[in-house]
């Protein structure tokens, strides 16, 4: 397995290499460029060419490009032109609160998407099983920020439970309790639509495994029902459920964008969605670039558990 | 049935049906039987016919949807159906034990060996850890498996398919269940290792003293085994007896003719199989009266409208569901004289463009280990065949799985990259027909052994085979119906079948289909590679016998892959015996059934298991010891000299050549000529004939 592991990590540097082009090339698609954004719209023809020349915007794109992963390779994302600060550090201080929030998204939707996705499987075709069925169903139609302004009215507003926007309170807040009430929806409104996806992948692959020959010789043995579907039937159904996780760590960027933004959470996406109405383009090409690194690492991990749940993957 | 209340297993009026209670579809129907302590019972019958059925409802481990409608079902006089879920699970294991058919599936493949065997030892019976490995390495032990404390860590994928089987008949016996019910045990097993397997469970049953229940479909298995035998179709016990009465005397027709459907030494070999004529009922919609009396030769109007009870025929507890039994209990004589058809050697001088023509074929896959993958040795899958087939006759390849037979079929069609040798086709050179775009699919075709997975789910047979024919543009557009439905005829399948999806389909009419397929393009060589290795017995033959006439009337040439040595000498003219990728011996069809040479060969006629109880008993059961090399790691010398019991030093290092002796006939072995190897030769045989013509000879007549 540490063999598979390890040429598995080697596959990763090309995906890298790739991205860090992505990113660069993106700006080249955006209409204008920097010395636009940076001049305004009623500046002279003249004064953007003594900029771009200034910024190296007149130089070929195989030494833009060069310059770029030299800037790059030194951790160097450049100047954010919103924050006013250098977009690494900028990343860097809010790469926290986004982490919270999405880990904390995805532990929940793991945990109570294999749980009750288990708890249907057991009994398929009861009122149990179409009740939730419909339900999930329900979550994996609705749009993050709509379900976002649904909790905030109802928890917020109405019943006045919850607090609805930031990461603390301004009067006395700060604590970890404070900071948890402040996680309770967003991290709700983030983690419903996994939630519905593990949930329904969960049941299939279960049900998938539960008719299988080994389950029957667990059962014909005379273990107890629990261990069967506990030690038995559901290792062996986690594979296509690891996957499917996996692939939620991609939603839940994009997600983190509209959810930060409906609850003002001081994250990367919250920052995302200012960098981008005020074009600030090196904040933009390095918030995308985390974002795609990032997707690249849950990638890897996720192989990694795959091949740990599956004794049979480092034979292919 | 016996009326004693000292049985250990009672099983009365046993029922299952599917459904629910509103549209049920009854695949066991009203099964009684009692089972005493130590006693061995078989229980033979066809796919769908409820053997396993029956079974799984004892255990109460029925598939979801199933369940018993009538019966009671009591283990020491315990009724074992109206328990609760938890008092039925203490029962699974220690009182009733399960080995199913296929052990790849049945152990949990992300569980190494040992964790799983200790699981009902820590968590039933209260052992520590350490107490129940130490409990399962001792099992693995017993049940013959070499280095048994090192198997506990390896995962199932990483054990050969005898080594598994063995694994789950440990499993199932940690416990020490009174009863051991073992479903098609050696079904997916080579016939040598299947013999072990067999052996292993007769023995175990005695040590142990517990009761076996073998459930096959396969009558020659059971004989070696069981004590009485019972016969299922269309979920009902249609005969019961002893072993000797069932194998000696049988009364029902169905029994009879299972017994005749398989390839025989008393008849010539080149007669047509006795197939028993159409397909099990659909258990949704069973004829009227007795079951079987649509495909039964014997039937009198009465069949058709009653159903005939089990009733007592002659002695023995001997029981039968037909109207004549009594009659057939009397006609039963005495045995069948063995004679084997000679016919004249093959000619040696054949002019190659009627040949295909094989020469030190190679067939090598990478190994590559490592994080770099790089290659670092090699898989040799075929190593150095040389063989040739006549235009218009059948070589056969046998051997066990890994031997290489496959490879070889799937090379010469170019569906395997060979690596080594020459293959020339008909005078045409292999390499210089793979150029040609579209020649090589005309030239040979394939038909594999899985015609569930070789048929695509998603295309009715029409389209499937309407595909082929356009594709290679045989017949003008509006002339594909036409051609299809031609094709169709040919593999004696109705037209309408032309509308049909696979999943509709029997086993045999997609085999048909799948020969047809092959048959689309005309091509002039055909390999079959276990074409009926995944079909019923009764149906069986009926293929056979198709690729037999399609071969007389078309002149098709046949590379048949098979490990049914009743079945090669059936249908092959020449046969080559392949072991661990290389050829052990070639030679004639008559040559090899007379006069077998190499001492692999001896283990393969001696393995098959034959449908007498007498003989399987007294028999010493496989002369095959240990596994196939690995083929990665070939031995040095002769490839088969570690499960040879002849083997002497010289075949420990030098490996011998594939030697001309006479006749065509061609062995490597460095002593076939010695008096021990030619008169275990001689042995083999008696026991291979003995297989081929141990059934009675009244209701052959289909």
């Amino acid at each position: 397995m540490i063999a598979f592991v390890v040429r598995r990590l080697f596959q990763t540097i090309p995906v890298i290499f790739g991205v860090t082009l992505v990113t660069f090339l993106l700006t080249q698609i955006l209409p204008g460029d920097l010395a636009d954004v940076l001049l305004g719209p009623t500046a002279s023809e003249e004064s953007r060419q003594q900029l771009r020349a200034a910024i190296g915007l007149d130089q070929s794109l195989l030494v833009q490009y060069a310059n770029y992963m030299g800037h790059l390779l030194r951790g160097d994302l450049g100047q954010s032109l919103v924050f006013a600060q250098p977009v690494a550090t900028m990343l860097a201080s809010r790469l926290a609160n986004t982490a919270l929030l999405a880990v904390s998204a995805i532990v929940l939707a793991s945990t109570a998407g294999i749980a009750i996705g288990t708890w249907v499987a057991l009994k398929p075709g009861s009122l149990r099983d179409h009740s939730l069925s419909a339900s999930v169903l329900f979550l994996n139609s609705m749009p993050p920020f709509w379900l976002g302004l649904v909790l905030i009215l109802v928890f917020g507003l109405e019943l006045r439970w919850l607090p609805t926007s930031g990461m603390s309170s301004a009067i006395g807040g700060g604590g970890p309790g404070d900071l948890a009430a402040h996680m309770v929806l967003p991290t709700l409104t983030l983690g419903a639509w996994s939630l519905a996806v593990i949930t329904r992948m969960t049941r299939s692959a279960l049900l998938d495994v539960i008719d299988g020959d080994f389950i029957r010789t667990a059962r014909s043995r005379g273990l107890s029902e629990a261990r069967v579907i506990l030690r038995h039937a559901l290792p062996n159904a986690m594979p296509p459920v690891i996957t499917v996780i996996g692939l939620q760590a991609g939603f839940l960027l994009s997600g983190a964008v509209l959810t930060e933004t409906v609850f003002s959470w001081p994250g990367i996406g919250l920052a995302m969605y200012q960098g981008i109405s005020a074009r600030d383009i090196p904040f933009i090409q390095g918030g995308i670039l985390l974002l795609a690194l990032i997707f690249v690492l849950v990638n890897f991990v996720v192989d990694a558990l795959y091949a740990y749940v599956n004794p049979k993957i480092e034979l292919s | 049935m016996s009326e004693q209340p000292t049985a250990l297993l009672d099983v009365r009026g046993l029922s299952v049906s599917y459904g629910g209670p509103v549209r049920p579809v009854h695949v066991v129907r009203d099964v009684s039987f009692a089972l005493s302590a130590g006693e061995a019972l078989g229980i033979v019958g066809e796919s769908g016919s409820g053997k396993t059925q029956t079974m799984l409802a004892a255990l109460r481990l029925l598939p979801r949807g199933g369940m018993v409608s009538a019966g009671s079902v009591r283990l020491e006089g315990r009724e074992l159906l109206s328990l609760s879920a938890e008092e039925m699970r203490r029962v699974r294991g220690r009182g009733i034990a399960f080995i199913s058919q296929d052990a790849l599936s049945a152990l949990n493949p992300a569980m190494t060996v040992g964790t799983q065997m200790a699981e009902p030892l820590i968590f039933n019976e209260g052992m520590t850890e350490q107490a129940a490995l130490a409990h399962c390495a001792g099992l693995l032990d017993q049940v013959g498996i070499p280095g048994a404390a090192a198997r506990l860590t390896s995962y199932p994928h990483q054990l050969s398919g005898g080594m598994r089987q063995r694994v789950l008949i440990a499993m199932a016996i940690s416990c020490r269940p009174k009863v051991l019910i073992a479903d098609e045990p050696t079904t997916a097993l080579d016939v040598t290792i299947q013999a072990q397997v067999l052996r292993l469970l007769d023995g175990l049953r005695r040590e142990l003293g517990m009761a076996l229940v073998l459930i096959s479909h396969d009558l020659g298995v059971v004989a070696g085994v069981a004590d009485r035998v019972a016969i299922m179709y269309a979920g009902r016990i249609v005969e019961m007896a002893s072993a000797a009465n069932v194998f000696g005397r049988p009364v029902h027709p169905y029994t009879g003719a299972l017994l005749a459907a398989k390839p025989r030494m008393d008849r010539p070999v080149d007669d047509a199989l006795r197939p028993i004529p159409g397909l099990p009922p659909d258990p949704a919609r069973p004829p009227t009266g007795c079951a079987f009396h649509p495909r039964c030769a014997h039937r009198v109007s009465r069949c058709a409208e009653e159903m005939p009870g089990l009733a007592p025929v002659g002695a023995d507890s001997h029981v039968a569901a037909c109207w004549r039994a009594g009659e057939f209990l009397a006609n039963t004589t005495a045995d069948v004289a063995v004679s084997l058809k000679r016919s004249a050697p093959v000619g040696d001088a054949i002019a190659e463009p009627n040949q295909i023509v094989v020469e030190d074929l190679d067939v090598r896959y990478p190994v590559r280990t490592g994080i770099l993958r790089r290659v670092t040795g090699a898989i040799r899958a075929v190593d150095g065949v040389s063989l040739s087939i006549e235009r218009g006759k059948t070589l056969a390849l046998v051997g066990e799985s890994g031997s290489g037979k496959t490879t070889t079929g799937r090379a010469l069609l170019g569906l395997t990259p060979m690596t080594g040798g020459r293959v020339r086709y008909f005078g045409r050179d292999f390499a210089e027909i793979k150029r040609q775009p579209g020649v090589l699919p005309r030239l040979g075709q394939m038909v594999f052994q899985d015609p569930y997975g070789s048929l695509n789910a998603r295309m009715t047979v029409g389209a499937a085979l309407g595909e082929v024919v356009s594709v290679h543009g045989l017949v003008l557009k509006g002339g594909v119906v036409a051609r299809v439905n031609a094709l169709l005829d040919n593999v004696g399948l109705r037209s309408e079948i032309a509308l049909c999806h696979p999943h509709e389909l029997s086993g045999g009419q997609r085999q048909r289909v799948a020969i047809a397929r092959a048959l689309a393009i005309e091509p002039s060589f055909v390999v079959c590679d276990e074409v009926v290795s995944a079909l019923d017995v009764s149906i069986q033959g009926q293929i056979v016998n198709l690729l037999m006439d399609l071969q007389r009337t078309r002149g098709l040439t046949y590379l048949f892959i098979s490990h049914d040595l009743g079945m090669v000498r059936h249908i092959a003219h020449d046969v080559v015996v392949m072991y661990g990728g290389k050829v052990m011996e070639a030679a004639s069809r008559d040559r090899l059934f007379s006069a077998p040479r190499h001492p692999y060969t001896h283990a393969l006629l001696a393995a098959v298991p034959i449908a007498d109880p007498q003989i399987e008993r007294r028999r010493a059961r496989s002369e095959v010891r240990s596994e196939p090399p690995d083929p990665a790691h070939p031995p040095p010398g002769c490839r088969f000299h570690r499960s040879c019991r002849f083997a002497v030093e010289q075949c420990r290092v030098e490996a011998p050549a594939l030697e001309v002796t006479d006749n065509g006939h061609s062995v490597a072995c460095h002593r076939w000529d010695s008096d021990e190897v030619r008169s275990a030769g001689d042995h083999a045989l008696r026991f291979f004939s003995s297989a081929l013509t141990s059934m009675p000879p009244n209701h052959t007549g289909q």
